[in-house]
């Protein structure tokens, strides 16, 4: 942990959490969360979950599926630790959860303390929002244990320095 | 659609002409079906029709007596016999073919047919299933045909003198056919035989129709005449019916 | 309550119908794809002519598979290509299954030959999933075993090779299309999908990306058993649509239940249990071939 100039400890140990899905705006919201723990102190954690197919017939099969979609996910994550790396200097924390991703992600707040502001990017574009934002801040939102941060999508690079 | 007020007519009118006054004398026999059609609807679990008639001259012990015979389309059968294959395996083996087998049989009297007729005449008449014409290719042995029979009597579309005719009076007459729920679609003939002094001297020919309507004949029909628009639709039948259900049942 | 099938030209109650397509539609969420294997012999049992039980047990596998491949396509899992490449073999061996099905109707062998299949295929994979999944168990806790990938060698020097992008492979469309047609025919005799035999060869045959195995293996499903379907009514005329669309009532419905068990139970004991039960349709089928008859002869409508 070698952040530059930590103000307090209390800051220093926040964490940003990032759902790191397939979604294009994922990158608005993961630099948005480097760059806020950059300037003013904090972690940044990777959640990544593993969609499976429920069971399959074989058990071989059903093994080789999951082992292939946690190792997929680990490849991708640590390609996205580095990037986070460069931006604050710091390693991310790396989650891998299975199920459901919105119940996978409401789960990992509920267990994990440390977990102290959600970012997600909206998707731009006059659509909905994207599945999470519009379950977390609807049916759901109360189980919503931290902050919710939720960074417009269509925001470019400059945008995102300026306001973090 | 068109049969049953033509049936009906037709019923009316052997009923009319029959009954009155100038046709009495020459007529010894008169009989008529409740029902010119049956529907087998999708629900369809069975019905019965009812044959009745009058004769002109007392009806039972000593004096006249009655014969129904009612029989339906005709279907080709084939017969298999299994055979133990290596001893345990049991297969389908020699088999033999009926052309013309009744799909629906139903012989009645007042009295069994045998003891009624002369034997040569009721073979001639064909009054009685093992009186039944069934030619066959193929095997030939006769266990194939009681085979048949077994079968078609156990379907329960070949019935022999289980209900007699009941006779009200001494001139009325009637009978109950039943039909089960397999019973074959097409044109059925009834013949009602007036049998006096061990000698068939007046019969009457009917004719009723079993139809299939609604949803079920609509359904034969297209899957007959056009196979390709009905095979097409079970496909997309079916994509519709789990595209709904995903629908229907998702978990939001 | 008695309904009337057209084409199978018998009286069934239609609860039991419902109920029938539930258990299987149950099970087949359960354990993703698959199910269609039970439904041919249970209809069987209930005294369905085998002709129209297959030909209507592919039907209702369309409707069966049809929302899960939705899903998978939304997910972007399916390999359109390869799905294409195994749909052209699968096209072939329908054909020659629905040919040879209605060479065994004349020949009065058909009530035989679905049992043979059924015995041996079923046999076959129940055996394996029982064995596979007792080793799977003895070996929880340890470190899993690593996935041997798939050798080149058999498929190397075939020609006209394509790439296959979401699969992740660059090979020959011939070992697809062989694949294919194997399920084709079976599809065709069986009234399966075959998705539980197209799914591991995929992967240890083939040695496609896992990802997209299970989008593309009911993508061929989907067409194969529409082609069997169509063929099935044109040349045989055993499709009973009224049949197929009972059996999806109850199957659609059994099939969200079985897919909300599904996350719940652990994987080993229930496949297993499910492959016991393969194992056991498998025996009951045989039993039937082998038991001596109640009666030696069958009465059979020529067509």
């Amino acid at each position: 942990m070698s952040e530059q100039q930590p103000p307090t400890q209390a800051k220093r140990d926040r964490v940003f959490l990032v759902v790191v899905d397939d979604s294009p705006e994922r990158e608005v919201a993961l630099r948005y969360a480097c760059l806020r723990a950059r300037n003013g102190g904090g972690r940044v954690a990777l959640l990544r979950v593993i969609e499976l197919d429920g069971l399959v017939e074989w058990v071989g099969v059903g093994v080789m599926m999951a082992e292939e979609r946690r190792e997929e996910a680990e490849r991708l994550l640590s390609s996205l630790a580095s990037e986070v790396k460069d931006i604050t200097g710091g390693l991310p924390m790396l989650l891998i959860r299975e199920g459901e991703p919105r119940e996978a992600l409401l789960a990992l707040l509920e267990e994990d303390p440390r977990i102290s502001i959600l970012v997600l990017a909206s998707a731009p574009g006059g659509g909905s929002p994207g599945p999470l934002i519009s379950a977390l801040t609807g049916r759901f939102a109360n189980r919503v244990r931290v902050p919710l941060t939720i960074v417009p999508g269509s925001l470019d690079r400059a945008e995102l320095e300026r306001i973090t | 659609m068109k049969a049953l007020p033509r049936c009906l007519l037709l019923v009316a009118w052997l009923l009319l002409g029959a009954g009155g006054p100038a046709r009495a004398q020459d007529q010894p026999l008169v009989a008529a079906l409740s029902q010119a059609q049956v529907e087998v609807t999708t629900g369809f679990s069975g019905a019965g029709l009812m044959v009745f008639g009058s004769t002109d001259q007392p009806i039972g012990p000593g004096g006249d007596e009655i014969i129904v015979l009612a029989r339906g389309p005709t279907r080709p059968i084939v017969i298999r016999r299994k055979v133990a294959v290596a001893g345990v395996l049991w297969v389908n083996g020699p088999a033999a073919r009926f052309a013309a087998v009744p799909g629906y049989y139903v012989i009645t009297g007042t009295r069994p047919a045998w003891q009624l007729l002369p034997e040569p005449e009721r073979q001639k008449n064909g009054l009685g299933l093992d009186a039944l014409p069934l030619e066959s290719t193929g095997a030939r042995a006769p266990a194939f045909r009681r085979a048949l029979l077994e079968q078609e009597t156990a379907s329960g579309l070949w019935v022999e003198d289980q209900t007699p005719v009941v006779i009200e009076g001494n001139r009325l007459f009637h009978v109950r056919l039943p039909l089960p729920a397999t019973v074959p679609t097409g044109v059925y003939k009834v013949e009602v035989l007036l049998v006096r002094s061990r000698r068939i001297v007046a019969r009457q020919p009917l004719t009723f129709r079993v139809d299939r309507v609604g949803t079920a004949d609509r359904i034969a029909s297209v899957a007959r005449d056009q196979p390709l628009v009905y095979g097409v639709i079970c496909v997309l039948g079916a994509c519709l019916a789990g595209w709904l259900g995903s629908v229907l049942f998702r978990r939001s | 309550m008695q309904v009337y099938l057209p084409i199978a030209e018998m009286s069934v109650d239609a609860f039991l119908l419902i109920g029938i397509g539930f258990g299987v539609g149950w099970l087949s969420g359960l354990f993703g794809v698959g199910g269609g294997f039970l439904l041919t012999p249970l209809l069987l049992l209930i005294g369905i002519p085998a002709p129209v039980a297959v030909a209507s047990g592919a039907n209702q596998t369309i409707g069966a598979s049809v929302s899960g491949l939705i899903a998978q396509g939304r997910r972007g899992n399916v390999d359109y290509r390869m799905g294409l490449v195994l749909f052209s073999g699968g096209l072939v061996g329908s054909v020659l299954g629905v040919q040879l099905f209605a060479l065994l109707r004349r020949l009065g062998q058909v009530d035989l030959a679905v049992s043979f299949f059924y015995v041996v295929v079923l046999g076959t994979v129940g055996g394996l999933m029982v064995m596979e999944s007792v080793r799977a168990m003895r070996r929880r806790g340890r470190p899993g075993h690593r996935r041997k990938l798939h050798e080149h060698g058999w498929t190397h020097g075939l020609p006209f090779k394509v790439r296959f992008r979401k699969s992740r492979l660059y090979m020959s469309v011939i070992p697809p299309m062989l694949i294919g047609g194997a399920i084709g025919l079976l599809s065709a005799v069986m009234g399966v999908g075959g998705g539980f035999m197209l799914v591991p060869a995929m992967i240890y045959l083939l040695g496609m990306h896992t990802a997209v195995v299970i989008g593309t293996s009911l993508f061929q499903v989907v067409l194969v058993t529409a082609m069997v379907t169509l063929l099935s009514a044109i040349q045989l005329g055993t499709v009973d649509i009224l049949l197929t669309l009972l059996l999806l009532l109850g199957g659609v419905a059994g099939a969200q239940f079985g897919a909300a068990m599904g996350g719940k139970l652990r994987g080993e004991e229930t496949r297993a249990l499910l492959g016991l039960l393969v194992l056991l349709v498998a025996l009951g089928l045989l039993w039937g071939l082998v038991r001596p008859p109640t009666s030696l002869f069958s009465a059979q409508r020529e067509y």
